[in-house]
């Protein structure tokens, strides 16, 4: 069974390593070591210099696809140290699920806006196959919450269906 | 001559363009970029880039003023810089800003004058408890 003790905080946050997070997440999950699951940003070199830079001193950063990050899942690998996961996109989010992930809870924090989707919680905008792909996991008995900092009520997902895709419920 | 743009999480730049307006007089030459919610870093980072870009070919520098290390403002910053030469301070305050704002025209190399407002900004922040205390 894989173990996920070190993993002190998932979440969803396409701005990934920012203020919210540098100067509140780190601090209140107390990780000291980052795991960006992002396809596209495992291949692109420059672009994942930009996060581990702005990562501050101390603080290990380590981009993966969804494979490479589920292999280390199941291998029980990330034992030494608190981790803090960052995906980018829900759809890596799915991928490693699919691949066999299962916390007991995620947290979306920003989801920016585009065509197919509609803005669901401050800073979140969701598609109408993001908001499935949600569920699925829910159903998997895997907490999904919406929030921004820590200072904020917490939003839970059925709150979210409810109000933004009642076809769904 | 260089070109200033204050870039930070929400209203911080255009606040500190406004104090630094109050204790400078008006200012030229010089902009604001600020994040707002939802923002992605992404936009962010194509509208500094353009806006740098722009700049670099009126003026002999372009100084970036970033509010937080580490935050999208600063990261932007530093996906500009792969293919724009300009220059870039992180933990913009009051002290510095000024410093950076009424330095620029001074006949001093421009090195120099990057070292003068780092100096600025970490100067600028004293324990004042301590320091009557010390009186």
């Amino acid at each position: 069974m894989a173990n996920y003790d070190n993993i002190k905080l998932i979440r969803v946050d396409e701005r990934l390593i920012h203020g919210q997070v540098v100067t509140q997440w780190l601090n209140k999950s107390e990780a000291n070591k980052i795991i960006i699951v992002d396809q596209f940003l495992s291949t692109n070199d420059f672009l994942s210099n930009v996060y581990v830079m702005a990562a501050p001193a101390g603080t290990d950063v380590l981009v993966l696809n969804p494979e490479d990050f589920m292999k280390k899942i199941n291998n029980n690998e990330l034992n030494a140290g608190k981790y803090l996961i960052l995906f980018k996109l829900i759809d890596n989010l799915k991928k490693c699920f699919d691949l066999g992930f299962s916390p007991s809870e995620i947290q979306i924090g920003n989801v920016g806006s585009s065509d197919d989707r509609k803005v669901v919680y401050q800073s979140v905008s969701l598609s109408e196959t993001e908001a499935k792909d949600l569920l699925e996991l829910q159903n998997k008995n895997i907490k999904v919450y919406f929030q921004q900092v820590p200072g904020e009520k917490p939003v839970d997902l059925n709150e979210i269906i409810k109000k933004h895709f009642s076809n769904l419920n | 001559m260089t070109y200033i743009i204050l870039a930070s999480h929400g209203d911080l730049a255009g606040g500190m363009l406004n104090s630094v307006q109050l204790l400078a007089g008006p200012q030229k030459d010089i902009s604001i970029l600020m994040l707002k919610p939802g923002n992605s870093l992404e936009v962010f980072a194509k509208k500094l880039s353009s806006k740098i870009q722009e700049k670099l070919q009126d003026y002999d520098h372009v100084l970036v003023l970033t509010d937080l290390f580490g935050g999208s403002p600063s990261n932007s910053a530093i996906i500009a810089m792969k293919n724009l030469s300009f220059q870039c301070i992180t933990g913009i305050n009051l002290p510095m800003t000024l410093e950076a704002v009424l330095d620029r025209n001074q006949n001093i190399k421009f090195d120099e004058y990057i070292q003068k407002i780092k100096n600025a900004g970490r100067n600028g922040v004293i324990d004042l408890n301590k320091k009557l205390a010390l009186n």
